[in-house]
């Protein structure tokens, strides 16, 4: 017994040992955590988007926030604003006026990035626009080159927004299969040999509208909120096929119900606010 | 049973004897910081250099140096996070602010993160290098320090980039970098042909050796040179280097290798309207020479063509090619503002070549087309071929009344084609111009009497 009481402490006598054995104490953090550099506009996005939308724009340049194979650079600091301004006043404030206060703060994409430049498409006579990365993120090109006294080039970077917040959209509610039904036969990867006019009157409302289905819709949806109802009808009415005119009429209408069936929004009453927003802006 | 309890302490026992004997193990210590450390501690170096220097730096900038030249920026790193800088990119040289940080990326790196001059070269708009300007990059990483002298390096050029920052040495950082970037900017002026300039801007290598001349080959939008030396044999000799203008001359990169030598740091010299660089003794200069570095033999081909009677074609009409010289632009620039007072126009000139000289009268016949006006033509011999693939033509008169009546306007045209010490005929492969495009052959011919003229056109 005496002996197994011998073990006994041995084996604890061991035990603690090993368990004081190099001990360290809680130390401050390796991790860098000093305050960032906030400038002007840095903290005006902090107020306007951050806060209340958890959206970051991310203006200041990381490569890895582009294709690292492109010749891209970041914008000038005054661009950032005006861009940032544009977001707010034809997308957020227009979603948010019919599908309620929480509806940009839960879908939406979490970062913007803007770059200043062009994205010039390597082999191909055409540039990116824009880019939206698995709904969490959208790239804005050219940011230096808005004019915002000419209400087509603050639509462009609009048109991008609507485009890819469709793609989100999407990404939350599937659209309904039976919409790439309609006219599946002209899609194609070459949609770039194509003009507008001669898209539509193949029944597809942009050139880039006939690359995919996919596509279609969200095109239908960006055409829509960067015109009024009577500029989008006249581009409808100006086409001279028949059937076309009436494929794009039936998507038109299937792009309403989606808006309507999933997120309680007349698109032609956010269509009201998005374009008197962007008049607004112009002027 | 006491025997298993006993043997299990034994083993316990050895067990733990064995986990201390295994515990804190001793490792050498390579760095006396924990990694995260040493990050920062290395982001704060550089940043302290950067923000210590309130005169500033100068940055040397090569993109690629086997496609592009360099820029040269001057540049302010101010501890709030905004950085002040100018370049001799372009004219637009007024110092601008925008931000940068110093990051820990794939090392320490220097990013320039909103727009500024130093994004000139990474301008996918810029015209002629629609898609890719000069290749260039808002990101650094930190290379090497040196002396003070910073080099970084862009990871998707890296062994064709370098961007190096040395302390400005300014006591007024407004004042002097712009005087240095407007000096810089008139050395990239001094190494462009005037209207007078000599079309044969050459390399000249001279040594113990003797001289060698090497076609510059200068392209003014790359900042890039490829001399060529050709040899009787038909081979060739090419270098091939970016240039980056001072306040005194020009830099090379990389540096010419010629016979033993290095060249890279050219001075420019008034007096000869010349960069040179002078290494033991040698001398590498660039200058407008009044011979050019080589004659080819297409001078022989040209001969051939249409049973020895080719017709030349130069109308203005057609687009601008650069090899048509600024002295040529010049005769039919003042002809025109000539005729425009009287409501008429220039069109174009039509050389008719005939190189089988039988000495006869009009072989060779210029006609000048001006709208509004018959037109004139103008008697040559035919063209003889010399020894150094040189030609020459005579001047034999006018061909007609009308034409003797106006020879006055097409003077210029005629002393040009009359050349006393010969011409230098070209072939330039198909017909391009800034307009259009043709399957017609190309050619070039220069004077040797006035080596600023030279002519691109087509034979049709």
């Amino acid at each position: 017994m005496k002996k197994n009481i011998i073990y006994t402490f041995l084996v604890f006598a061991s035990l603690i040992f090993v368990s004081c054995a190099n001990e360290d104490g809680v130390s401050t953090t390796q991790i860098d955590t000093s305050a960032p550099i906030l400038n002007e506009t840095d903290v005006w996005l902090r107020e306007n988007f951050v806060s209340p939308y958890n959206i970051e724009i991310l203006y200041k340049w990381n490569i890895n926030n582009t294709d690292i194979d492109r010749y891209l650079h970041p914008p000038y600091e005054a661009s950032v604003k005006p861009a940032a301004v544009a977001l707010q006043k034809a997308w957020i404030e227009p979603y948010t006026a019919l599908g309620g206060e929480n509806f940009i703060k839960e879908i939406a994409p979490r970062q913007f990035v803007f770059a200043g430049s062009f994205n010039f498409n390597p082999n191909s006579p055409t540039i990116t626009l824009g880019v939206a990365e698995a709904g969490t993120r959208i790239t804005l090109f050219n940011v230096d080159y808005l004019d915002f006294t000419d209400i087509n080039s603050i639509i462009q970077p609009l048109k991008t927004v609507h485009h890819e917040y469709g793609h989100i959209l999407n990404q939350n509610v599937p659209l309904d299969p039976a919409y790439g039904q309609i006219n599946p036969e002209n899609y194609t990867a070459q949609w770039f040999n194509r003009t507008d006019e001669f898209a539509r009157e193949l029944g597809y409302i942009t050139a880039y509208g006939s690359s995919s289905e996919g596509e279609d819709f969200v095109e239908m949806v960006s055409e829509m909120l960067t015109h009024s109802k009577e500029q989008f009808d006249a581009i409808v009415e100006s086409i001279q096929d028949e059937e076309a005119k009436a494929q794009i009429r039936l998507k038109e209408s299937m792009v309403a119900e989606y808006y309507l069936t999933h997120f309680d929004i007349d698109i032609y009453e956010l269509q009201e606010l998005t374009y008197a927003a962007i008049q607004e802006l112009v002027n | 049973m006491k025997n298993i309890l006993k043997n299990n302490y034994v083993l316990l026992f050895i067990m733990s004897i064995l986990l201390v004997a295994c515990n804190s193990d001793d490792s050498n210590e390579v760095f006396d910081e924990a990694p995260a450390n040493r990050l920062t501690q290395a982001n704060e170096e550089l940043l302290n250099i950067l923000t210590s220097n309130t005169q500033g730096f100068k940055a040397s900038y090569f993109t690629k140096n086997d496609e592009f030249g360099g820029v040269t920026f001057f540049m302010r790193f101010n501890t709030d996070g905004t950085v002040d800088m100018t370049s001799d990119f372009d004219d637009d040289i007024e110092i601008a602010s925008s931000s940068y940080e110093v990051r820990v990326g794939t090392t320490t790196e220097l990013v320039f993160t909103t727009r500024n001059h130093i994004q000139k070269v990474s301008d996918p708009l810029l015209g002629g290098l629609i898609g890719t300007g000069f290749k260039g990059t808002s990101v650094f990483q930190l290379f090497s320090n040196e002396d003070g002298e910073l080099e970084f390096k862009d990871v998707r050029n890296r062994d064709t980039s370098s961007f190096v920052l040395e302390p400005s040495g300014f006591t007024d950082f407004e004042t002097e970098s712009i005087e240095m970037v407007e000096a810089s900017i008139e050395q990239k002026n001094n190494i462009l042909p005037e209207v007078t300039s000599s079309v044969f801007q050459v390399l000249r290598m001279d040594n113990a050796n003797g001289t060698v001349d090497f076609n510059l080959n200068y392209d003014t939008l790359r900042l890039f040179a490829t001399p060529t030396l050709t040899l009787d044999s038909g081979d060739l000799e090419e270098l091939s280097f970016g240039i980056i203008f001072t306040d005194t001359g020009l830099n090379v990169n990389p540096a010419i290798e010629y016979e033993g030598e290095s060249y890279t740091e050219f001075i420019y010299d008034e007096d000869s309207n010349s960069f040179i660089s002078t290494v033991n003794g040698t001398t590498a200069t660039i200058l407008f020479s009044d011979w050019p570095a080589y004659i080819s033999n297409d001078i022989y081909e040209m001969a051939q063509i249409d049973g020895g009677l080719p017709i030349f074609l130069y109308r203005p009409g057609l687009g601008a090619n650069p090899l048509t010289s600024a002295g040529h632009d010049n005769i039919i620039e003042s002809l025109d503002a000539f005729l425009a007072q009287f409501g008429l126009s220039f069109f174009d000139y039509i050389f008719f070549f005939d190189f089988d000289d039988n000495g006869n009268i009009c072989e060779g016949l210029l006609r000048v087309r001006i709208n509004g006006l018959p037109s004139l033509n103008y008697c040559f011999s035919g063209a003889t071929i010399n020894d150094d693939r040189t030609f020459t033509m005579s001047f034999q008169g006018a061909a007609d009344q009308d034409s003797f009546d106006l020879q006055f306007l097409a003077q210029d045209i005629i002393d040009f084609f009359n050349s006393s010490q010969g011409m230098v005929g070209e072939l330039e492969g198909s017909f391009q111009s800034d307009t259009f495009s043709y399957i017609n052959l190309a050619v070039t011919f220069a004077s040797l009497e006035d080596p600023s003229l030279r002519v691109y056109g087509l034979f049709f």
